[in-house]
C-alpha cells in the first residue's frame, strides 16, 4: 500500500483555495485507507478518491461545511455505492504466489522452472505467512482461517464456532496483530 | 525486515489490526471514519502500522487459495511436522558447528530419523511438485539458487519455509547442488530417512524403498537414530536397501557418481554382462543372464537410470535378447536359440 504522496505535494498550492478542498488534500491518504478497506482494493479506493477530487473541485468554494471530514466521507460513500452498483463482479486477483506458469503433466500440477525474482520473493512470503499462521494460538487460528481462508463472514464464523461476533472479531484482529508482528 | 523499517510496538500493532478488521465490517460508516481519522491523527506511526497490517491482510486475501492449500497439506501430515520439529531440536548443535565449517568449504549433515510406523508419505506436505516423464532429464534452479538435476520418471516436492528448505523424494533420482544457507537447512526426505545439508553437492536416489546418497563434493555426516555420526566424504556412497535396514557405506567411482548428472548409462560396444552388472545397482530384482554367449553380446545404447521396465524394453529393442521374470529374478535370454 503506498499512500501516493506526490499528488498532495503537487496540489499543495491549492490548499488555500477552499476549506473543503484543503480538507480533501489533508485527508486524501486516510480516505484511501478507509475506502480501500471497504472496497477490499487500494486501486479501487484510489480511483474513488480521484473521482471525489473532481466532485470536491466542483463544489462552490463559498459553501460552508461544518464538518469537512464527515462531509467528504459522505460524498465518497455515495461514490462508492454508485460504483458497487455499477460493477458487482469481483476482480480476480493475481496469483503470483502460485506462479503463473503452471502446467499439467500426467494429471499433476507442475510448476515450471522457478521464475523471476518477484515470484521467488512472493513464494517465500507465502511460506512465512503460512508458518506464522501455524504458530497462532489454536482458537485464534481457527477463527482467522475460517474468516480469511475459508471465506466465511464474521457472523458465519461466530455461528460456526458458537462464539459472539465481537469475540470472533477480537480473535481475527488479534491474529492479524500477531501475524504482522511475527512477519516484521 | 529491512533495517530502515522501524519497529511497531505490540499495542500499536493490535490497535492497527483492530482497525483493519473493524473498517471491513459491513456496517462501517461515518462514525467509524471519524473515529478512524482521529486515531490516525495521533501519529505517523499509526498510519504506518495500519498500512502494514492492511498490506498483510490483502496479501492473505490475494493468496487465499495457496495458503489454504499449504496449511491443509501441513495439517494432513502431522508426521512431517513432527519430524521437522524433532529435526530442528536435534540439529541445533550440529547446525552451529556447520556454520563455522561451512565458511571454509562445504559440509553437510545427514541425519536419519526413524518415523513412526504409521507414517504416511511425507510428500503430502510439499506444495511444489516437479515431475519428469520417463526418459526426461530436467534441471531445476530453486529460488535459493540450489540446483536439482532430475532423472527421468522422478517426482519430487519442494517447499521453502522460513527456517528450512524441504525436498521430498517420492520416487526419484536427483543430483543436488545446494546453495549455502546455514539459517535455512536443506532437508531432503526420502522415505523415513531425512538428509539434512547446508550446502554441498551430492546425489540422492530413492526408488522402490531403496535409498542411496552419493557425495560429490564436501563432507557429509551421517547419523542414524542415536548412533554416533559417520563421516561420508566425496566419492563415497551411502546405500540402504529399505527404510529399516542398516545403511552401507561404499566407495563409488567418479564416473559412476557422475552418472546421475546425465541420468543415463551410456554404452558403446560393451559386453552385455557388464551392462547387466551395472543395472544390478539400480534394479530391486536380481538380474540374471542365461548363457555365457548372451553375456558376451556387445551392447551399444543409452539406458535411462531409474525406469526398470523402460530399460528392459530398450535392451530388448537394441539387442537380440528377451527378458522374462523367473522366480523373482529378471532373466535375459538370447533370442537365438542356438546360443
Amino acid at each position: 500500500m503506498s499512500p501516493r504522496g506526490q499528488n498532495e505535494a503537487c496540489d499543495g498550492g491549492l490548499r488555500n483555495a477552499a476549506p473543503l478542498l484543503a480538507a480533501y488534500l489533508g485527508k486524501r491518504a486516510d480516505l484511501i485507507r478507509f475506502f480501500a478497506a471497504r472496497l477490499n482494493s487500494t486501486a479501487a479506493a484510489e480511483d474513488l478518491i480521484q473521482e471525489l477530487y473532481l466532485k470536491v473541485g466542483a463544489i462552490d468554494p463559498a459553501m460552508e461545511v461544518r464538518n469537512p471530514s464527515a462531509f467528504l466521507h459522505r460524498l465518497a460513500t455515495n461514490l462508492m455505492l454508485d460504483r458497487l452498483r455499477q460493477e458487482r463482479r469481483s476482480t480476480a486477483r493475481d496469483r503470483a504466489w502460485e506462479d503463473g506458469r503452471k502446467v499439467m503433466l500426467g494429471g499433476q500440477a507442475v510448476v515450471d522452472e522457478p521464475s523471476p525474482h518477484d515470484a521467488v520473493v512472493a513464494r517465500q512470503r507465502l511460506e512465512r505467512v503460512a508458518a506464522a499462521i501455524e504458530a497462532l494460538p489454536p482458537a485464534m487460528r481457527r477463527s482467522f482461517e475460517l474468516h480469511k481462508l475459508e471465506g466465511l463472514s464474521q457472523a458465519e464464523t461466530a455461528k460456526r464456532l458458537g462464539l459472539s461476533q465481537s469475540a470472533v472479531e477480537k480473535q481475527i484482529s488479534g491474529a492479524l496483530a500477531r501475524l504482522s508482528g511475527s512477519l516484521e | 525486515m529491512t533495517p530502515r523499517r522501524p519497529n511497531i510496538d505490540e499495542a500499536l500493532r493490535e490497535a492497527a489490526a483492530q482497525w483493519v478488521v473493524a473498517l471491513r465490517a459491513p456496517d462501517a460508516g461515518e462514525a467509524e471514519w471519524l473515529a478512524f481519522e482521529a486515531w490516525l491523527e495521533d501519529g505517523p506511526d499509526r498510519r504506518m502500522a495500519y498500512d502494514r497490517a492492511t498490506a498483510l491482510w490483502e496479501d492473505i486475501d490475494a493468496h487465499q487459495a495457496a495458503l489454504r492449500q499449504r496449511l491443509q497439506r501441513a495439517s494432513a501430515s502431522p508426521v512431517v511436522s513432527l519430524e521437522s520439529r524433532r529435526a530442528r531440536r536435534s540439529w541445533t548443535a550440529p547446525a552451529a558447528a556447520v556454520g563455522a565449517l561451512a565458511a571454509a568449504a562445504v559440509l553437510a549433515v545427514v541425519v536419519f530419523i526413524p518415523a513412526p510406523p504409521s507414517a504416511p508419505p511425507p510428500s503430502v506436505a510439499a506444495p511444489t511438485v516437479y515431475v519428469t516423464a520417463k526418459g526426461e532429464h530436467r534441471s531445476l534452479t530453486l529460488e535459493d539458487g540450489s540446483r536439482i538435476d532430475l532423472n527421468g520418471a522422478s517426482r519430487i516436492s519442494v517447499r521453502f519455509l522460513a527456517d528450512r528448505r524441504e525436498v521430498t523424494l517420492d520416487d526419484a533420482e536427483a543430483a543436488f547442488s545446494v546453495a549455502h544457507d546455514t539459517a535455512r537447512p536443506f532437508i531432503i526426505s526420502a522415505g523415513r530417512r531425512s538428509v539434512r545439508v547446508v550446502g554441498t553437492e551430492f546425489d540422492v536416489m530413492r526408488h522402490e524403498g531403496r535409498i542411496a546418497v552419493t557425495v560429490r563434493r564436501g563432507i557429509v555426516e551421517v547419523a542414524q537414530g542415536a548412533d554416533a555420526p559417520v563421516r561420508l566424504t566425496a566419492g563415497r556412497r551411502l546405500r540402504a536397501e529399505d527404510d529399516s535396514t542398516p545403511a552401507v557405506i561404499e566407495p563409488v567411482a567418479e564416473a559412476e557418481a557422475q552418472g546421475w548428472r546425465t541420468g543415463r548409462l551410456i554404452y558403446r560396444q560393451q559386453p552385455f554382462g557388464d551392462v547387466v552388472s551395472d543395472l544390478g545397482r539400480y534394479f530391486d530384482e536380481p538380474l540374471r543372464i542365461e548363457g555365457d554367449r548372451t553375456a558376451a553380446l556387445r551392447f551399444s545404447g543409452v539406458l535411462v537410470v531409474g525406469q526398470e521396465d523402460e530399460i528392459i524394453r530398450r535392451i530388448e529393442a537394441l539387442l537380440a535378447v528377451s527378458a522374462t521374470r523367473d522366480g523373482g529374478a529378471i532373466v535375459f535370454r538370447s533370442n537365438d536359440a542356438s546360443r
